[in-house]
C-alpha cells in the first residue's frame, strides 16, 4: 500500500502526517487537506499571534465569549476542566487574567485533525504535532509504535539527538506529548506562583490521547518535579523527567515502555 | 501511595555502580555479583532468573549502591573476575597489541519492582566505556531503582522510531534542523 508524509505549516509549527493507505493519491491529498484545515480553522479562531483572532479581540476585551464562535467556549470548558483534574497546574488564565488556551489547543485541532483522516478512511497513521506524537489505534508499521525523546534541546542546535526510544506497542498508550525551555523558553507559566522551577528542564508524557499526554506535560513542567507523585497516582500516564542536573526521573511503570534493544 | 524513589541515575549513579561492580561488592537482595568476561561487547547470554538461589527474590528495600551490609562480603577473587581479564602484562612487549577491552556481566540483580542485569565494558586501562542492560524487567509495570533508568533508557538508544517527541518547536527551528541532517549526507 502506498505510504504518504505530509508536512503543514501551522500554529507557528510544523505538523506531520505519515500512514499507509489504500485509497488513491487523489482520494488521499483530499483527506490531508481535510484534516489539515482543521488545524488552520482552529488557528484562526485561537491565535493569539493574530491580531483579528476572536481570541485576539477577547484578551483585548472587545469581545466577549458568548460572542465568539462556540468552539472558545468549549475549548473554555475544556481548560477548566483539566485545570481541576491538574489540580491547579495546567491554566488556561494567565498572569494578566488573558485566556491563553495555546497549551491546549494545538493537540486538540490535532486531534480533530486525526479524526478527520479517520472519517476520510485513512486508519493506518502517526501524527507528529509540533513534538507532540498521536499513534492511530490501526497503526501497522513497528517503528511508528515507537517514539524517540529528544534531548533537552533545541532540535536545531548541534546537540540535538534522541534521549531515549519508547515502544508504545502492546500498551494502551497511544500518545507522547514533551514540554520543556529547549525550543520556546518561556511560554509555560506558572499558575501559582511568579516564578517558574527551574530544576525540571524538561517532561515526557505517556498518554491515552494526545490531548491528555500535552495538558499534563504542560502541567507537569509548570510543577516541576512535585508533579511525580501527582502522574503516579494517574493509573493511565506515565512521565519521563530530565533534571537540569543531567540526571532523569520517570514514574513507576515508565521503565517497562523503554523500547528493547535489538539482539 | 507509591514512593517515588530518587532515581541516582546520573554518570555518578553509573560510576558507582560501576565500582561496586569492580570490586566485587554485595549486592542487597542478591547473591554476589559474579562477573564473567568476554571479548565482545556484546554480553552474553541471559540467565533465567530462576538459577540463582531463594535469598534472591525480590527484596522490599529498594536496592541502593551502598546497602549490602547484609550480605557476606564474599572473598574477593570470585568477584573479582575471571583470569582471563588482560590486565597489566608484566613483561609487556612495547604494547604493540591493542588494549582489550572486557565486558562484565553481573547477575540478575532484583529489587523491589522487578530486576535488572548490567553489563559493563571496560577499556585495558579499567576506565568504563559502556553501560548497558542485558536485561531489564519490571513486575507489575512499577520500578524504582537507581541506576535501572538511565540504563534501560541508554540501552534503548538504538532502537528504530518513527517519531521523535520534544518541546514545540518553531516552524524556523523546524526547517534549520531539515537543513542540518540533510547537510551531513
Amino acid at each position: 500500500m502506498p505510504q504518504f508524509e505530509h508536512h503543514e505549516e501551522c500554529m507557528g509549527t510544523v505538523f506531520t502526517l505519515r500512514g499507509i493507505t489504500e485509497l488513491s493519491a487523489e482520494a488521499q491529498s483530499e483527506a490531508v487537506l481535510q484534516a489539515t484545515n482543521t488545524l488552520h480553522k482552529a488557528d484562526t479562531i485561537f491565535s493569539l499571534y493574530k491580531p483579528d483572532s476572536p481570541l485576539s479581540r477577547l484578551a483585548r476585551g472587545e469581545t466577549s465569549v458568548a460572542q465568539c464562535p462556540a468552539v472558545v467556549e468549549q475549548v473554555w470548558e475544556l481548560c477548566e476542566q483539566w485545570n481541576k483534574e491538574t489540580d491547579g497546574w495546567f491554566s488556561a488564565f494567565t498572569h494578566q487574567n488573558t485566556f491563553d488556551p495555546s497549551g491546549l489547543v494545538k493537540t486538540w485541532a490535532a486531534q480533530f485533525a486525526a479524526d478527520k483522516l479517520i472519517e476520510a478512511g485513512i486508519e493506518d497513521f502517526t501524527l507528529n504535532a509540533g513534538g507532540d506524537i498521536l499513534i492511530s489505534e490501526k497503526q501497522s508499521r513497528e517503528e511508528f509504535w515507537r517514539i524517540a525523546i529528544g534531548k533537552p534541546v533545541s532540535i536545531a542546535s548541534e546537540g540535538a539527538g534522541v534521549l531515549t526510544v519508547l515502544d508504545l506497542k502492546g500498551t494502551h498508550y497511544r500518545a507522547v506529548a514533551t514540554s520543556g525551555s529547549a525550543e520556546r523558553g518561556e511560554h509555560i507559566w506558572n499558575p501559582k506562583g511568579s516564578k517558574l522551577q527551574k530544576a525540571v528542564i524538561q517532561v515526557s508524557v505517556i498518554a491515552q490521547n494526545i490531548v491528555e499526554a500535552d495538558v499534563w506535560a504542560t502541567a507537569a513542567f509548570a510543577e516541576g518535579i512535585g508533579s511525580l507523585k501527582r502522574i503516579n497516582k494517574q493509573p493511565n500516564l506515565e512521565a519521563l523527567y530530565v533534571m537540569a542536573d543531567g540526571t532523569l526521573q520517570g514514574t513507576d511503570g515508565l521503565i517497562a515502555l523503554f523500547a528493547k534493544p535489538k539482539g | 501511595m507509591r514512593i517515588s524513589t530518587k532515581l541516582a541515575t546520573g554518570l555518578m549513579g553509573v560510576g558507582v555502580l560501576a565500582v561496586s561492580f569492580k570490586f566485587g561488592l554485595p549486592t542487597p537482595s542478591t547473591n554476589a555479583l559474579s562477573p564473567t568476561t568476554s571479548e565482545t561487547p556484546a554480553a552474553g547470554s541471559t540467565p533465567s532468573p530462576n538459577s540463582t538461589t531463594p535469598a534472591a527474590k525480590p527484596s522490599k528495600a529498594p536496592v541502593t549502591p551502598t546497602g549490602g551490609k547484609k550480605n557476606p562480603k564474599p572473598s574477593k577473587p570470585a568477584a573479582g573476575g575471571s583470569t582471563t581479564t588482560p590486565v597489566n602484562p608484566p613483561a609487556s612487549g612495547g604494547g604493540t597489541v591493542a588494549p582489550a577491552s572486557v565486558t562484565k556481566t553481573s547477575d540478575v540483580i532484583y529489587y523491589r519492582y522487578g530486576a535488572v542485569q548490567l553489563s559493563v565494558t571496560e577499556n585495558a586501562s579499567g576506565a568504563i566505556t559502556a553501560v548497558s542492560t542485558v536485561q531489564a524487567g519490571a513486575t507489575g509495570g512499577r520500578q524504582g531503582a537507581f541506576a535501572s533508568l538511565k540504563a534501560a533508557a541508554m540501552s534503548a538508544q538504538g532502537s528504530g522510531f518513527g517519531n521523535v517527541s520534544q518541546a514545540t518547536y518553531t516552524t524556523q527551528a523546524f526547517k534549520d534542523a531539515l537543513d542540518s541532517a540533510l547537510a551531513k549526507f
